[in-house]
């Protein structure tokens, strides 16, 4: 098997650095999916965006080395699948997995990856901007 | 074999695998976002070979095979899924279908070219 060459893999390695430079937003736009589905109730729409969501960032970040990240989208991504296909979860069911499995993938993007806000967040506090002195 | 259709509709996953197959792999790759694009583009790229994700948004990937199949033209291509859906009962399906083989998710960019080269080479052994 050829080894790739020094350009290769700066190339490589460069790829990789956009993909976790997006990682972060990606994860968000899955919450962000699964919360309005919490607050908004269950439809075959908005199950359908979660579980597409969910699956894109399953592959792309298990091939990236994300595999605490892949592994929880996976979840979320089954939850969308027996929520649309199966049997019916039960009234509230959904809303308590999806909000703990969001908390996991919230938590498997590594820290570093985290703009403040969010790093702030997860430590239990909210951001809020200052005001600023001399303003209503 | 020289030209690969990529069938993905996962722009991060595009981009990597075109890195692995055509920077890496010197082979000429047509990215398709969807089973339609493919259909609609395949005559006039000639694909050596068809990449195929399974769950896409649209047709997935059963179901464009089968499209393929139906077209004189592209009943022989060899296609090979690209997928995280590899449970042995799936695996099957596959295989019934007429698939090449089946490169699992994740995939290794670094060598995706050569296993693509050796099924290839299998397939036409």
């Amino acid at each position: 098997m050829p080894e790739l060459t020094r350009a290769q893999r700066v190339e490589l390695a460069a790829l990789r650095a956009d993909y976790e430079s997006g990682l972060d937003a990606a994860v968000a736009k899955v919450i962000a999916a699964a919360v309005a589905l919490g607050a908004q109730g269950c439809d075959h729409a908005r199950l359908r965006v979660l579980r597409e969501l969910a699956h894109r960032l399953v592959g792309s970040s298990a091939i990236w080395g994300f595999s605490r990240v892949s592994e929880a989208a996976a979840r979320l991504e089954d939850l969308a699948l027996r929520a649309s296909t199966g049997s019916p979860l039960p009234a509230g069911e959904f809303a308590r997995q999806s909000k703990r499995l969001t908390r996991r993938l919230r938590q498997a993007v590594p820290m570093h990856l985290r703009p403040m806000k969010r790093a702030f967040e997860t430590a239990g506090a909210t951001a809020r901007p200052r005001a600023r002195r001399g303003t209503a | 074999m020289k030209r690969i259709l990529l069938v993905e509709d996962d722009p991060d996953i595009q981009m990597v695998t075109s890195l692995a197959l055509g920077s890496f792999g010197r082979f000429a790759v047509k990215v398709c976002g969807s089973a339609r694009e493919a259909l609609e583009s395949a005559a006039a790229f000639k694909p050596d070979v068809i990449l195929l994700d399974v769950v896409m948004a649209g047709m997935d990937g059963i179901r464009a095979l089968r499209a393929f199949r139906r077209r004189p033209a592209f009943a022989d291509v060899p296609v090979i899924f690209m997928t995280a859906r590899v449970q042995p009962h799936e695996l099957e399906q596959y295989h019934d279908l007429g698939s090449a083989a089946v490169i699992a998710k994740p995939f290794d960019p670094a060598t995706l070219a050569e296993t693509v080269r050796a099924i290839w080479k299998r397939h036409h052994a």
